[in-house]
């Protein structure tokens, strides 16, 4: 199995944003969608993955609740605030302009 | 929205720090546990998979303080921590804290409840609209008077005429004179206090009144129609604040006069200085215009005025004088060799109690200059003694602004409370205050505290945390965890500068110590002097009162005093005499008198004090040569007179007084003998100079005699009641005023003694201060060289050169205290001279005096430091190194 590269810097908020917009998910099940989703390419590191969820939180982007989950215990679920929806607009738009001027570069370089 | 859900998450963690941290903790196991089933799933055997689980997810410790970071109120939480910590720490010493928090409440409290009666009495303005437009107008005379040591005199009636009539700086003028007046009500006749005032008065003030009108221009008109104007309190205790009572009449001076107005309480006109004994007490009840006698310029009016608007005082009283200069040349009467000056008229309303105020304010101020050095001193104490505590933390990574910090937070946390605690005092103490401070003080029912006077406690106490605050965390900083370590901290070279930093904490405490206790010895020294003055009469047990004459009484005035004298002397135990000069009153008019000096007149001026026959007797003046009065002495026989010692040693130093004669203004043509000479009397005050007296049998003399005198023994209250039924019974007129000669001479000298106690008990607060501050300075270096003795005591020295060395060491300080104090003290004394009676700001005893206080004080300091320091034992005192 191959090594999952490291994520690109900055990009873990849009990852996470982007993995609860659908449904709250507790920090397992993020980083796990996370990998899954990407077909084993991307792997948050786990240190890192919880500090990012308690500032996304902090900054009120996410709520959490602690609820019954799929772990067959309460588990703490994050899921988006209105703001939060908004701030995914902002992350997505963002990386859009980034992957294509990048995708530009590499296709006319 | 997003901002409010950020502030609430923030304040969660806060309150709920511990739900916070047990969810993260939770978090975080559910992570792991998944983890270690996911291995376990894919065939690892327990103990692996749990070793596994942790490897891939890192140093959870790390990530959680990661998480919390997250949460924004590191800040917040590290100060709650210091102030935990602080809290916990002083609670180990609770003494120390204690100390602290009661020197800083206390100094604060003081300092702010003093603040509140400065600012009331020199700083808040007065009551009136623009009041620094108002002003005090006096003539100046080419010389002094001797009675009030000052050029100023209140105007005449015609003179203030003459410039409301010219085109002055001021847009209003007034004059006034205070009055008592017989009021006839259905009880009978009462005499109350008033003012007799222009409209110009009112105008310049600018109040309105409650109700009617105020005095107006047509009132001052000469023979205009008599009206009264009332005070708000008279209206509303006698009248029943009845609005109904405009134009009815009140029968004053047996005339009825049409009531106009009332004025608010807020109009509280000052009364003049000199005339208020004889008056009833408390404010003016009543305002009415001048009376013919007034107006012709017979008494001295008090005269303000408000200047233009746009103008200054100076600027106005400087036209005023060009109008003046004019008016002394047309040769009015009452103008001749005058000019003018004037004051604000808050200036004159604080008047010589402005040196006072201050001087409360800057001596509770080095009070709290010591306190302050105290509290540094002592929280260096603590400092040193948690120098150890620093270093551990420094060496476990604490940062240094973190230390610095941490103490900080400790000199903020005592201080807070402190003036929490200063704030309450100032509150109490305030009222306390109040009723310590002397009566006389002016504008004293106006004090309160103010915000003002709040924030000035609460500025205080932050400047205090900020310059106490430093000086331990400096020295924490500086501690270099290895040195601290390495040694129990005792011999550091950063404890011996903190020991150094104590030393100079205490020199600067003694020497303020120094200079209040100078002050308090000078004050102390020149009460005790003023009060042991001798008096020249038998103070003790003797009471006044007034009672104004009648055309009828004054026409009999024989017949009338011997009348009242005989039953006033029917009540038990009472002797009475009636005269024209209480002395010590404060009240002495001198009058022209002309000396037969070989056949010229010789022009001199002398008080002339008139009595019955018994007034020597009863008022227990010695007759020194002569005789007294006789009751012989009748307006039929040889006129005859009595003179003090001051006056026949002044005019005939050769002791040939008896025989003399000389005229007085009443009668230029009858010659009074002298027949005695009396001892001296102070009539204007206790530290008044004696002035020259000549005593006149009343039987003689064409003056009322209205101050009535009684020796009694028993209760004065009592006694002053029986006499004012034989008043009712024998007079038209009731009892003006009463007082009793003793509380009379207190209230006089009210002021200094109230300066004396409070900077009295400022010198005690400061000694004991400054006995703390030497006490913690010698015993923090007898326990750091308790080792060294040890060595010295094994090596054979005694203990009493042990003792002799730390006693010696305390007295080094104190000496070093003492000398800069007295260089203070001594620059400074010229400031203090206006409170002191007969005794020089550089009285040489008292420095000395000073001096002693400190010695003992480094004495008692030095006292269980060095009997701890004789009773080190040699053997456990190496041992325990």
């Amino acid at each position: 199995m191959p090594k999952p590269s490291d994520l690109l810097q900055g990009t873990l908020d849009l990852l996470i944003l982007q993995t609860i917009w659908q449904e709250p998910l507790h920090g397992w099940g993020i980083a796990k969608k996370i990998q899954v989703l990407s077909g084993e390419v991307l792997s948050v590191g786990q240190g890192s993955l919880y500090p990012a969820l308690h500032r996304l939180e902090q900054q009120g982007w996410l709520t959490a609740t602690w609820k019954d989950s799929d772990l067959g215990r309460p588990a703490k679920l994050y899921a988006l605030t209105r703001e939060g929806k908004k701030q995914l607009e902002r992350e997505l738009h963002s990386w859009k302009r980034l992957s294509s001027a990048v995708e530009l570069l590499i296709a006319s370089a | 929205m997003r901002r409010i859900r950020i502030l609430g998450n923030r304040l969660k963690s806060l309150l709920w720090r511990g739900k916070r941290e047990s969810e993260l903790d939770r978090e975080i196991e559910i992570h792991v546990s998944q983890l270690v089933k996911q291995l376990l799933a894919n065939g690892m055997d327990p103990t692996e998979a749990r070793l596994e689980a942790k490897r891939q997810f890192g140093s959870i410790d790390v990530a959680k303080e990661e998480c919390r970071d997250m949460r924004r109120v590191r800040f917040v939480e590290d100060l709650g921590q210091d102030v935990r910590h602080t809290i916990r720490s002083l609670a180990k010493s609770p003494g120390i804290a204690l100390t602290v928090v009661s020197m800083i409440a206390l100094a604060i409290g003081a300092t702010t409840a003093v603040y509140s009666v400065v600012e009331s009495v020199l700083l808040r303005p007065l009551p009136y609209p623009e009041p620094e437009r108002l002003a005090r107008i006096w003539q100046t005379s080419a010389k002094k008077f001797v009675r009030t040591g000052s050029d100023l005199m209140d105007p005449k009636a015609p003179v203030l005429f003459e410039w409301q009539n010219a085109d002055t700086g001021f847009e209003s003028l007034g004059a006034y004179v205070d009055s008592s007046f017989v009021l006839q009500a259905n009880a009978g006749a009462e005499v109350i206090r008033g003012q007799e005032a222009t409209s110009g008065v009112f105008e310049a003030l600018g109040v309105l009144p409650v109700l009617g009108r105020r005095l107006a221009p047509a009132d001052d008109a000469a023979g205009g129609s008599a009206v009264v104007v009332l005070s708000e309190g008279f209206w509303r205790n006698r009248l029943g604040g009845n609005d109904q009572v405009l134009g009815t009449q009140l029968v004053l001076g047996g005339r009825p006069h049409v009531v106009i107005g009332v004025m608010p309480a807020r109009f509280n006109v000052q009364t003049s200085e000199s005339q208020s004994l004889m008056l009833p007490g408390g404010p003016p009840q009543l305002w009415t215009p001048l009376s013919a006698e007034v107006r012709a310029g017979n008494r001295n009016a008090l005269v303000i005025g408000r200047v233009r608007k746009g103008s200054t005082i100076a600027a106005a009283t400087e036209r005023l004088a060009t109008v003046h200069a004019g008016i002394v040349e047309s040769g009015l009467n009452g103008a001749r060799d005058t000019g003018v000056k004037a004051k604000s008229l808050l200036d004159s309303a604080v008047g010589d109690v402005r040196a006072t105020m201050w001087f409360l304010l800057v001596s509770v101020a080095l009070v709290l200059v010591v306190a302050t050095v105290n509290i540094a001193n002592m929280l260096t104490a603590l400092g040193l003694k948690r120098q150890r505590e620093m270093a551990v933390r420094a060496a476990l990574g604490a940062s240094r602004s973190r230390l610095v910090r941490s103490v900080f937070v400790e000199s903020a946390l005592l201080a807070g409370v402190g003036g929490v605690g200063a704030i309450a005092l100032a509150w109490g103490g305030l009222s306390v205050l109040l009723h310590l401070l002397p009566p006389t003080l002016p504008r004293l029912d106006s004090v309160a505290v103010s915000w003002g006077v709040l924030a000035c406690g609460l500025g205080l106490t932050i400047a205090t945390a900020l310059l106490v605050g430093p000086l331990p965390a400096l020295l924490a900083a500086r501690t270099d965890p290895q040195d601290a370590m390495r040694s129990s901290g005792r011999s550091t070279t950063s404890g011996r500068t903190a020991n150094r930093v104590r030393a100079t904490l205490a020199v600067a405490e003694v020497a303020l110590a120094f200079v209040l206790l100078t002050g308090a010895g000078l004050l102390g020294g020149s009460y005790w002097r003023l009060m042991s003055v001798e008096r020249g009469f038998e103070t003790e047990g003797l009471a006044a009162m007034w009672v104004n004459p009648t055309r009828d009484t004054y026409r009999n005035r024989d017949e009338f005093s011997e009348t009242m004298r005989a039953r006033l002397e029917q009540i038990p135990g009472v002797r009475a005499t009636a005269m024209n000069h209480l002395p010590l009153s404060g009240l002495s008019a001198g009058a022209n008198v002309y000396l037969d000096h070989n056949g010229e007149d010789k022009q001199i001026n002398a008080i002339l004090s008139i009595g019955q026959d018994n007034y020597f007797e009863v008022m227990g003046v010695p007759i020194i040569t002569g005789r007294g009065f006789k009751p012989g002495d009748t307006r039929k026989g040889p006129r005859i007179a009595v003179v003090n010692q001051t006056l026949a040693r002044k005019f005939w130093p050769d002791g040939n007084a008896i025989g003399q004669r000389f005229r007085t203004g009443d009668d230029p043509n009858a010659w009074v003998e002298v027949v005695g000479i009396a001892g001296d009397i102070r009539h204007k005050g206790l530290a008044a100079q004696i002035e020259p007296t000549i005593h006149l049998p009343a039987t003689q003399a064409d003056r009322e005699i209205n101050e009535w005198v009684l020796r009694f023994r028993g209760n004065p209250a009592q006694v002053l009641q029986r006499a004012k039924e034989v008043v009712a019974a024998v007079s038209p007129l009731p009892v003006s005023r009463t007082l009793i000669l003793e509380e009379a001479i207190g209230l006089s000298v009210a002021i200094p003694r109230f300066r004396t106690y409070f900077i009295v008990g400022l010198a005690g607060l400061a000694a004991l201060l400054a006995l703390l501050g030497m006490y913690g300075v010698l015993a923090f270096s007898v326990a750091q060289r308790t080792r060294e003795i040890g060595v010295r005591m094994a090596l054979g020295a005694q203990a009493g050169e042990v003792v002799r060395a730390v006693i010696g060491s305390g007295m080094k300080l104190a000496l070093v205290g003492a000398g800069i104090g007295l260089v203070a003290a001594w620059s400074g004394a010229g400031l203090f001279s206006a409170f002191l009676f007969d005794v020089g700001p550089r009285h040489l005893a008292t420095y000395a005096g000073a001096l002693a206080g400190v010695m003992v004080i480094s004495c008692v300091a030095a006292y269980l430091p060095a009997r701890r320091a004789a009773g080190v034992n040699p053997v456990s005192a190496l041992k325990d190194e």
